[in-house]
């Protein structure tokens, strides 16, 4: 909360403003100015008040006037209106016209003035608060410094993720899983124009296919059992902000026709609801999936591909990242020394080797937890080969940790091949590149 | 001469919060600022003048308040509302006579509280 709060105090009884001066001030937190008249306290209006209580009847001008020129000045100034009669009608319009609260004088006054100014004090608090949490979400997604790499492939990211912070343009990201489709949307967001304005982050694969239209657009009271109130869904809650869809290749062929009516008129109905809804919100999908293969067999709509597409940024897998992995591991290091107050730790450079070599299938996502498990069974500052276990579910991982002879991995290849394809022999023997004969051969000798 | 003490400063005894000082210097403002007001009120009932009366007396509710001068919280806003709406002014006069007559004694009280 603000260590120094100013509260100007205009009123042009004597009496009554000491009463408040004195009150108010009772709070060492609190410095109280006086005015009695709108031209000095208009004068010094500039000193930025975080508060004023103002007197409906002031001897040279109304308390409304006084009301807009403060408004005028700066609306973001709470005013507690203070008035000698109470007056509906009054009332209501300084409300509207953005006073805070209107407070009649009588015995109890000063104690609503106290609350007031407590409540003004701690939505300021709150206010700020926001404010600042809002700049260190905006530094934490600045891409330069939460998107990390110098990979060529990467880089042409960088450029992408540019070109989609200064537009308005809807985003496309592909990559495989745990490549940071995320954080890139996120980074968009934070960084362009619409930063203040809310994120709404959807995994389409999260929601049951039955609830993701009243997900997706909210529905209206009683539109299906259990919807005893309106509900407003994620397209509206992300309002002037961005909504990130999330694994779009799973959506059903049904509803991603109600998208793509929803994208092309940019406007929505919701579920049971008959009147129509704006929507104003940058559109970011991602999958992991090749859309463009999709389509072609069928499971996702041509149309609505082309809708989404836009600006496609294609995050490449860690695998073909060269030098990225080591740069990524050692920041993940740091970062959970940091967190974990363990000093530095640094890789042996066999270590480094075998992180160097593993083929990531699971991506920064899988590096991240195997380097944070590093970090926890090394007993010094040094993270040894020993130290590094791979926990893949990755099936040529597992594969190669069978350690059989390269003639049983052979056998075990074609085998998956043929049951694979039915056993069709001519068409495995074309895809993996080997004789008819071959297989025929291990066929007999019943080795598959 | 014991009469029945006609302010009551509790309430300036609760903001004040323990500080003495505060509450004398509220009660010398009190004994300051009130002839004057007084005066304003007379003025304006000689020259029939109601603005000035209604404005006056309307100065002076939060101070009787504050003092506790529960004998005299009605008579003030009478006097702002007759003077307000320009009714029933023939009872003005008689009301200020008893608000001049309670406040010297008051005025009384206080000094040698």
């Amino acid at each position: 909360m603000a260590d120094n709060f100013s509260v100007f105090v205009v009123e042009d009884d004597e009496f009554y403003s000491e009463v408040l001066e004195y009150h108010l001030s009772l709070n060492p937190d609190i410095t109280v100015t006086k005015f009695t008249n709108a031209k000095e306290f208009l004068k010094n209006l500039d000193k930025n008040p975080d508060a004023v209580t103002l007197d409906y009847s002031l001897p040279d001008m109304s308390g409304e006037d006084v009301l807009k020129k403060i408004k005028e000045y700066n609306s973001e100034i709470p005013v507690v209106m203070v008035s000698g009669q109470e007056d509906i009608k009054t009332a209501i319009t300084l409300l509207k016209d953005g006073a805070y609260d209107y407070i009649v004088k009588d015995e109890d006054t000063k104690d609503r003035i106290w609350n007031a100014i407590k409540n003004i004090r701690e939505k300021e608090g709150l206010k700020k608060e926001i404010s600042e949490l809002k700049q260190q979400v905006k530094k934490k997604y600045d891409f330069t410094t939460s998107i990390i790499g110098n990979s060529p492939s990467m880089k042409k990211v960088f450029a992408m993720i540019e070109k989609a912070v200064s537009s308005n343009i809807t985003v496309s990201i592909t990559g495989e899983t745990g490549t940071g489709k995320e954080i890139v949307a996120k980074s968009i967001h934070y960084n362009s124009p619409r930063a203040k304005k809310p994120f709404i982050a959807v995994n389409i694969t999260a929601i049951p296919s039955e609830l993701i239209e009243s997900e997706l657009f909210g529905h209206e009271k009683g539109s299906f059992t259990g919807a005893n109130a309106r509900r407003i869904g994620k397209f509206e809650e992300s309002g002037e902000g961005t909504i990130f869809l999330d694994e779009i290749g799973e959506m059903d062929i049904n509803m991603q026709s109600k998208l793509l009516r929803v994208l092309q008129e940019r406007e929505l109905i919701r579920v049971g609801g008959n009147g129509t809804v704006k929507i104003n919100c940058r559109i970011i999908s991602a999958t992991h999936k090749d859309l463009a293969e999709e389509v072609r067999k069928g499971n996702f709509r041509e149309d609505l591909y082309y809708r989404l597409l836009g600006l496609p940024v294609t995050l490449p897998p860690l695998r073909e990242r060269g030098n990225d992995t080591l740069v990524l591991a050692k920041h993940f290091i740091d970062e959970y020394a940091e967190e974990n107050d363990m000093g530095r730790l640094k890789l042996s450079s066999k270590a480094q080797n075998k992180l160097f070599k593993y083929p990531w299938p699971g991506n920064i996502r899988e590096l991240k937890a195997v380097v944070e498990l590093c970090c926890v069974m090394t007993d010094s500052d040094l993270i040894e080969e020993e130290h590094i276990t791979f926990n893949s579910t990755g099936s040529i991982d597992t594969l190669l940790q069978n350690e059989m002879t390269l003639e049983e991995y052979k056998n075990r290849i074609v085998k998956h091949f043929l049951d694979k394809y039915n056993s069709d022999v001519v068409n495995v023997a074309k895809r993996l590149d080997i004789g008819k004969s071959t297989i025929y051969r291990m066929l007999q000798e019943r080795a598959v | 001469m014991s009469e029945e003490k006609l302010y009551d400063l509790e309430q300036l005894d609760s903001i004040a919060a323990g500080n003495p000082d505060f509450v004398t210097k509220m009660v010398n403002m009190f004994l300051d600022m009130t002839p004057g007001l007084v005066d304003r009120i007379e003025a304006g009932l000689q020259t029939q003048d109601w603005a000035e009366v209604r404005s006056a007396a309307h100065k002076m509710k939060p101070s009787v308040d504050m003092m506790g001068i529960s004998s005299l919280r009605d008579v003030v806003r009478r006097i702002e509302g007759n003077a307000k709406s320009e009714t029933n002014l023939e009872q003005i006069p008689e009301l200020y006579f008893t608000l001049t007559e309670t406040l010297d004694k008051v005025y009384e009280q206080l000094r040698n509280r």
